[in-house]
């Protein structure tokens, strides 16, 4: 048997929940062997078990083909049968299903995708119409995407259970904008938006349980169960605000004090096509376009403030244009990637301290405004299912991953299932957590050293605020 | 006349329907309105009267107002919609600074008496910060407007009217908790009731418990569990009319009984049970037998989980009422 076939059988590979098979070599990933014959069949796709780029199996450090040479044990157990390790092997690859990734030879470990021009207003040149995503890159959009599009399922279903009560603005639809916003800042950039906030809260580091724990609002939750759905906050996030553009200044205050501390952080103000017409964010404009702030506004256009269409609400529905002496950038928010390349590019001319920018990011929410909206009154059904089938962000880089094999559909099916166990997990710690204890209701009203009663109608319970 | 069953809404509507009938320079605005609205009060207002006459507004409370008040200043009649009252904020300075001031700044040669603001108000259960406050505290401390808040769809119906026929700009908080679960036979025809004026409900000779909106039917069952439970006759009164209020009808109850208990959610501190209880101080001193009891939410922002304790329910009442009856 040629060199190069043996060392293709002793490549690495890894398993799902795949017990009971048999006949599944384990190797490490890259044997010196096997970097020579990944580079003898350099062709990406193609046939099953042929290699594709090899800079993944690069990486990875080497751990000696010794350990299959003397056949030691496999990891988990599974032994290979006899006589199937050299003679039937690729007749195995074909009748086995991989539920994890095959080996890393058999995916490109980058591909690169053509992305729409953005849209300038005031600009001389934008980002580029090309991104290059690595394997690595795309599996991290793609399972927090779908974490956060199970996330925002799941809240829909504990509502109409009504385990959530109050109000609930879901962001699944949108979720291309703020992974491929967060792509692109540091965590030590500074987010504000508005109220449908679950998606930044989870990209900007809170676990799934803690939101959704603060959405049934129980003491697990990230704001303690005291703020409820449009109350999120963490390190760098600053909500999470229910007044429609009052996050606006507070996104300049903050890019003012990014701007003092000299640490070349920056700040994110988000905001929708609703809350584009609101007086101060035109306040705001002024003041950051003034003293040279760096702020990046982003509109998150979603077509509709609540149930009003925008052509219905705005005399311009150029949002990017709307900073006027702010230069813009229009962007495809469906597309995660071209979200990306447009925020390195504005947050590169924000910190270069050339000063504001304003950003529009063109999306869509598959949900009303909110859960007591059903989001069909002021839409259709089929304009719902046509952005669906057509421009759904993670079905978009789903396709582009597969495609471009960057990855497997059984891969990508695992990340769901693993996403949907997440996701169930979380969605039981919510539900059984207990609810913040009474005497929490008086808390951080002020900042004060000894704590003073709250003023109420103090005939049974008196509340102390300690902060 | 002839009457409908109506719920809080439907008694909007034919309030609006009325007034937008009789006045053609009526108009209506406000956030989503067109299609009738957040919470339905203005369905079938559009097809019957108009596009220009009931129309939509983008999102902006100051413009709102300001725009309202540039309306009324002209003598047509501006019914403008705040979509909750927590949102009346940035509208604030329109309707303190400008709608309150207009006449007298300008001697009575202007005035913008034919705005007419409504905005659904009060806690309604899940609403948390921002769906449930009672801002009318902070607009009884400005002079030139008035205030006014409904406690049933027939009542509703006719001091929304009063305040539209007003010459003077008036601010209509419509509770929200109500919107469906009130109903009540409501004429057709208009009506008005008369602003300024409280309503004796129900007549007592030991405590005068004073209430407004939703909390009305608070007190009024706390009245029924003191009679009961403690054989106490209680006089309870809706005050209807925030700014300017019906000083006299409180003080007099207040001289007969000796008691009085004020009630709202709105936080303790500053809300409007502080005035009137300095003014029945000032006036009834004498006849008092026992402190005035404030039973009012907590001096906290309006909270999500906790709102089943932060709200002033009966026994909070009941047990104010029993603390004055033994003082």
């Amino acid at each position: 048997m040629p060199a190069g076939k043996q060392d293709l059988l002793s490549r690495c590979f890894f398993f799902g929940e795949e017990q009971g098979r048999s006949a599944q070599p384990i190797g490490c990933i890259c044997s010196v062997p096997t970097r020579r014959a990944v580079r003898v069949s350099a062709q990406r796709g193609g046939a099953e078990g042929s290699s594709g780029g090899a800079s993944t199996a690069a990486r990875v450090p080497h751990t000696g083909g010794a350990l299959h040479r003397t056949g030691a044990r496999p990891r988990n157990g599974l032994e290979p049968a006899a006589g199937e390790r050299q003679g039937g092997w690729r007749d195995q690859q074909a009748s086995r299903v991989m539920v994890a990734s095959r080996n890393y030879g058999d995916f490109a470990s980058e591909a690169t995708f053509e992305i729409k021009k953005c849209d300038l207003h005031r600009l001389e040149e934008g980002p580029g119409t090309t991104a290059v995503m690595t394997r690595e890159e795309g599996l991290q959009y793609y399972k927090t995407m779908q974490t956060i599009r199970r996330m925002e399922l799941k809240s829909d279903q504990l509502y109409k259970q009504k385990i959530i009560r109050g109000f609930c603005h879901l962001y699944d639809g949108q979720e291309a904008c703020c992974v491929g916003i967060e792509a692109a800042i540091k965590p030590t950039d500074h987010v504000i938006t508005a109220y449908r906030a679950h998606g930044f809260t989870y990209t900007r580091g809170v676990p799934v349980r803690e939101i959704l724990a603060e959405l049934t609002g129980r003491k697990g939750g990230c704001a303690k169960g005291k703020g409820g759905s449009m109350h999120m906050y963490t390190k760098n996030f600053y909500g999470g605000n229910g007044i429609v553009g009052a996050q606006v200044p507070l996104g300049a205050g903050i890019a003012l004090a990014c701007k003092y501390f000299g640490k070349n952080e920056i700040a994110l103000a988000l905001y929708g096509d609703g809350a584009a017409n609101q007086g101060q964010i035109f306040e705001t404009y002024n003041m950051a376009a003034l003293w040279k702030l760096p702020c990046i506004f982003i509109c998150e256009n979603n077509r509709y403030g609540m149930g009003t269409s925008v052509e219905r609400a705005a005399a311009s529905t150029d949002y990017y244009k709307r900073g006027y002496f702010i230069p813009g950038l229009r962007v495809d928010g469906m597309d995660v990637l071209c979200v990306r390349e447009a925020m390195k590019f504005a947050a590169e001319y924000c910190r270069s301290g050339k000063g504001p920018l304003v950003m529009e990011l063109q999306t869509y929410r598959y949900h009303g405004h909110s859960m007591s909206d059903p989001g069909i009154s002021y839409r259709t059904r089929e304009e719902i299912q046509e952005v669906r089938s057509k421009s759904d962000p993670i079905t978009l880089l789903k396709d582009r991953m597969v495609n471009n094999n960057l990855a497997s559909v059984e891969e990508l099916k695992e990340i769901d299932v693993a996403v949907r166990k997440e996701i169930e997990e979380a969605a039981q710690f919510a539900t059984t957590d207990p609810e913040p204890p009474l005497e929490e209701l008086g808390y951080h009203i002020y900042f004060n050293e000894p704590p003073f009663e709250v003023r109420g109608p103090n005939q049974w319970i008196k509340y102390k605020s300690v902060s | 006349g002839q009457t409908q069953k109506m719920n809080l809404f439907q008694s909007i509507t034919s309030a609006l329907d009325n007034a937008l009938a009789k006045d053609p320079t009526a108009v209506v605005f406000g956030e989503d309105v067109a299609f009738g609205g957040v919470f339905r009060c203005t369905v079938g207002l559009r097809d019957k009267y108009g596009k220009d006459r009931v129309f939509n507004t983008p999102l902006c409370e100051q413009g709102i107002v300001g725009f309202g008040i540039g309306i009324a200043v002209t003598g047509a009649t501006a019914i403008a919609e705040i979509q909750f009252a927590d949102y009346i904020f940035p509208a604030f300075d329109q309707i303190v600074n400008e709608a309150a001031k207009y006449r007298y700044r300008s001697g009575d040669l202007f005035n913008c008496g034919n705005l007419t603001i409504r905005a659904p108000w009060g806690c309604v259960g899940h609403g948390a910060l921002y769906h449930s406050q009672s801002p009318e505290a902070f607009f009884a401390h400005c002079p030139g407007i008035k205030v006014v808040i409904p406690r049933s769809p027939l009542q509703a119906k006719g001091l929304l009217l009063s305040c539209i026929e007003d010459k003077n700009p008036c601010i209509f908080f419509e509770p929200k908790i109500l919107y469906r679960a009130a109903v009540e036979q409501v004429p057709v025809e208009p009506y008005t009731i008369p602003l300024s004026q409280a309503e004796v409900l129900q007549t007592g000779s030991d405590v005068t418990m004073v209430a407004w909106g939703t909390q009305v039917h608070v007190i009024k069952e706390v009245a029924s569990m003191a009679q009961e439970k403690l054989g106490v006759s209680c006089e309870v009164i809706d005050l209807r009319t925030i700014l300017p209020w019906d000083t006299e009808t409180v003080c007099k109850s207040v001289a007969k009984t000796g008691r009085l208990l004020i009630s709202h959610e709105a936080p303790l501190t500053g809300g409007f049970a502080s005035e009137i209880s300095s003014t029945v101080q000032e006036e009834c001193f004498l006849n008092l037998e026992a402190p005035i009891a404030r039973v009012c939410g907590y001096d906290t922002p309006f909270p999500h989980i906790f709102e089943p304790f932060y709200i002033p329910d009966k026994w909070k009442c009941y047990d104010a009422l029993r603390k004055m009856i033994n003082y």
